[in-house]
């Protein structure tokens, strides 16, 4: 036997003990950070959202889509679209064309808003952001801002001249497409927007707290002009790409409201949380090459229209989306100036076997076509490739995981037809990208004459007039069978029961953090 | 050792050179670029062409590199193309959190791994055919699927451990720990299972040999032979499995940081690269070799303390 000695057995039983001390510590401090958790989560409001990614900057000029919430909080637009879908006055007290022809428009601003730098909201503010957004802007408050002539009218008045009517001007600068005012100070040196606001929103971003593209915190702006609106003493926004993970946050009370989708909307419903949905995007195939080009039937408008009766539009939204999916055979959304309640294709395969006999393709054809992940259109179209082979006309998808690699390829011309996930936009704009010549997702420059002049005389139209015009634009489109069009996916959002006021439409999908507030228990 | 280490340094330039220079020409071969991932469907070819120039895209590829690595010397990473904020620093905020996860899941894998591997090795009969499925099942699991049920099991349904998120341990060191159980959990498994397997069969092999039967024939404990002489010679090879591990981490964090919404090194990386963020992906890239090479190091350093012969050569 071999002695050991004492010192070393010591040693030895010291040694265990700090072990097991060290483990006992570790388990106390994480009970204790869970009970201090839920403490400080009680004391002050606090609302945590989660969506599913960050915008590539901060700065408003440079942000779209994804971004906006982020902005909503910090920044105020000059026109506030509300959740119903109204414009209501934010940063401009009034608006309005100067005469006819939709090219001269003005702004009246509020007075008294002052930004979380302490400078004040001017005329010549305004038109310096627009001088900003001429030079960064990427969307199309930028192209309006490329366009347009600005005057200083007076302190608080500015005037923009376009060269081509727009009568969108209102629409355009909400938050939807011009997300806010920035600071004059702060457009000094801009490259600081990319990761501080300098807007005059009830929020300001509070850097200290906020790690990029992980978490971003927001406090009580002490500048806001409108303080009782302000409901909540934080603001966090999680970044949470995964869906499953977002709802498994939203459940377990990790987060209070998430960006949702299709895919969970049974599962939050089961778990108790309120769901707000409203139709969004409408997705189908694009049958872009009305010439002819590179699928020679395509350019008979009877071919197109086959198409368009041979595809089972209930059937497929019913299976995407369930009881939250919206069939359609047009692209405006319902309630939207441009949408019609008169439908022109039912779901009738032998009218379209009839039409491709007539069009003298009674053997059918095939389409190739282009798809992406993205979205989920890439499902849509192959709904569709299973209701076309019914009536012998094949579709030979490609599909692009990558986004940009499909814009790329979609304006290649080198397929006749692309998948498409697109909205929510006005008549006016949506024909601007997708109908005439020069549109981004109009390859090939279809240019249909008639078309174009009822585009160019909604644009200068007057309100009451308008909603016609964009009605027959939307409904010629539909009869000359651009688009196979097939649904509208919903947009969704889940809250906990603690959150009120959530609320989307089809005017407004994009949920508005500066809305909701705390729950009456 | 001091020769060592500064051998090691060494190589690490040329091999930093070599990787940045693949990474940014496999960017190239990548579909799309950085201006068309910026311009969306703002794209115009006169858009394209002014953010091009801006960037310095529509400069020839070596200039754009060589411009890259005057700075990269320097110390300075550059600005992402996309978020326009400073390369360095968002590599200094996610490291922390992609090192915790590694180390951690490293630390769990190595321990449970080798007492495991032990108990197999030792008891043998039942057990060692128990930790051998074991084993098996870790390797077949994938990380990510692991993670989703970890997640509905202990968030969801049982509300012990947060779902998401990651607390820096300066913040909160309970909230740090809590929040890195569940991804450790799902992240270690593989690991786990590779180490528990070499230890059993180095343990197996050093147990039959004959300096064993001497100790035993001199008197010393079970206990005293397992512990002193046995793992210490099995010990080189789990130390290189240790080290692989480590490595393999690398990769295994980008879709367990997406499951639980971690600001890490993983979701940088994928982030740029669908991006197409180049000044990111390069820097991702870098640090990765970094690490590498660090762990490689420290795996050579382990060897020359635990096999005195090797710290002669």
């Amino acid at each position: 036997m071999v002695c050991r000695p004492v010192f070393a057995q010591r040693s030895r039983s010291n040694k265990a003990r700090l072990v097991v001390l060290l483990a006992v510590a570790a388990l106390l401090s994480v009970a204790c950070s869970a009970k201090s958790a839920q403490d400080s989560a009680a004391s002050t409001r606090t609302l945590t959202i989660g969506l599913p990614a960050a915008p590539p900057s901060l700065d408003p000029a440079k942000t779209t889509g994804n971004g906006q919430p982020f902005m909503n909080l910090a920044y105020d637009p000059l026109i506030y679209r509300a959740p119903d879908g109204q414009l209501k006055p934010r940063l401009a007290e009034s608006w309005g064309y100067v005469g006819t022809g939709n090219t001269v428009f003005e702004l009246h601003l509020r007075s008294g808003v002052h930004f979380t730098d302490g400078s004040a909201l001017t005329a010549d503010v305004v038109k310096a952001n627009f001088d900003y957004l001429r030079k960064v802007g990427v969307g199309t408050a930028g192209k309006v801002a490329r366009d347009a002539t600005v005057q200083v009218i007076d302190p608080l008045t500015v005037r923009l001249t376009l060269t081509t009517a727009n009568p969108d001007l209102p629409t355009i600068f909400s938050q939807d497409t011009m997300p806010g005012v920035i600071s004059g100070d702060a457009l000094a040196n801009p490259d600081q927007l990319a990761s501080q606001t300098r807007g005059s929103g009830p929020y300001v971003l509070d850097t200290a707290t906020t790690v990029a593209n992980d978490h971003y915190t927001y406090t009580p702006n002490p500048q806001f002009w409108d303080k009782p609106s302000i409901h909540y003493d934080k603001v966090i926004i999680k970044v949470i790409p995964n869906p499953n993970t977002a709802l498994a946050a939203a459940k377990t009370g990790q987060v209070d409201v998430i960006a949702g989708s299709y895919t969970t909307v049974n599962a939050a419903k089961s778990a108790g949380l309120t769901i707000a949905y409203t139709p969004f995007t409408f997705m189908g195939l694009v049958l872009a090459d009305r010439s002819g080009t590179v699928v020679p039937a395509l350019r008979d408008v009877r071919v197109r229209q086959a198409l368009n009766y041979a595809v089972d539009r209930q059937k497929i939204t019913r299976g995407l989306f369930g009881d939250y999916g919206t069939p359609t055979e047009q692209i405006q959304l319902p309630g939207r100036s441009g949408y019609s309640d008169r439908a022109v294709y039912s779901y009738d395969p032998d009218k379209a076997r009839h039409l491709l006999a007539e069009a003298g393709y009674a053997n059918g054809f095939t389409l190739p076509a282009l798809t992406t992940s993205t979205a989920n259109s890439n499902l849509v179209v192959q709904a569709i490739a299973d209701d076309l082979k019914q009536i012998g006309v094949t579709l030979d998808v490609t599909n692009d995981a990558d986004t940009a690699k499909y814009q790329q390829d979609m304006r290649s011309k080198k397929w006749g037809a692309f998948g498409i996930a697109f909205g929510s936009l006005t008549t006016h704009l949506m024909a601007q990208v997708l109908l005439l010549p020069g549109g981004f997702y109009n390859p090939f420059d279809s240019n249909d004459p008639e078309l174009t002049a009822l585009y160019q005389r909604a644009a200068a139209a007057a309100p009451e007039q308008r909603a016609q015009l964009d009605q027959q634009v939307i409904s010629h489109v539909v009869e000359q069978g651009w688009f196979l069009t097939v649904t509208f996916s919903p947009s969704f959002y889940y809250a906990r029961s603690s959150v009120g006021n959530l609320t989307v439409s089809p005017g407004e999908p994009v949920a508005n953090p500066i809305e909701w507030h705390p729950a009456q228990p | 050792m001091r020769a060592l280490i500064l051998r090691r340094l060494l190589i690490s330039i040329p091999l930093v050179v070599v990787v940045s220079w693949l990474t940014f020409l496999l960017q190239q071969l990548a579909p799309g670029d950085t201006a068309r991932a910026i311009l969306g469907e703002h794209y115009t070819p006169e858009a394209y062409a002014q953010l091009r120039h801006q960037l310095g895209l529509d400069q020839p590829l070596l200039v754009q590199y060589g411009h890259w690595l005057a700075h990269a010397v320097r110390g300075d990473l550059g600005v992402s193309s996309i978020t326009g904020l400073d390369v360095g620093a968002e590599i200094g905020t996610r490291l922390g959190v992609t090192l915790s996860l590694i180390i951690a899941t490293t630390v769990v894998a190595a321990v449970l791994g080798i007492a495991l591997g032990t108990l197999s090795a030792v008891r043998g009969g039942a057990v060692g055919r128990a930790v051998d499925v074991l084993s098996l099942a870790g390797f077949a699991l994938p990380s990510f699927w692991l993670a989703l049920v970890l997640v509905t099991l202990f968030a969801v349904v049982l509300r012990l451990l947060p779902a998401t998120g990651y607390t820096p341990f300066a913040e909160s060191p309970g909230d740090w720990l809590r929040g890195l159980i569940l991804p450790v959990a799902a992240l270690a498994v593989h690991g786990l299972a590779a180490v528990a397997k070499q230890t059993r069969n180095g343990l197996l092999d050093a147990l039959g040999r004959d300096f064993v039967l001497s100790l035993r024939a001199n008197g010393a404990s079970e206990l005293s032979i397992l512990l002193r002489h046995a793992l210490r010679n099995a010990a080189i090879p789990v130390v290189t499995v240790i080290g692989l591990v480590f490595v393999s981490l690398l990769n295994g964090t980008v879709l367990v940081e997406a499951v639980f919404a971690m600001p890490g090194l993983g979701g940088l990386a994928v982030q740029s690269t669908t991006q197409h963020d180049l000044p990111a992906i390069q820097a991702v890239a870098i640090t990765f070799t970094l690490i590498v090479v660090a762990v490689n190091l420290l795996v050579d350093l382990a060897y020359g303390w635990l096999n005195p012969k090797v710290r002669v050569r």
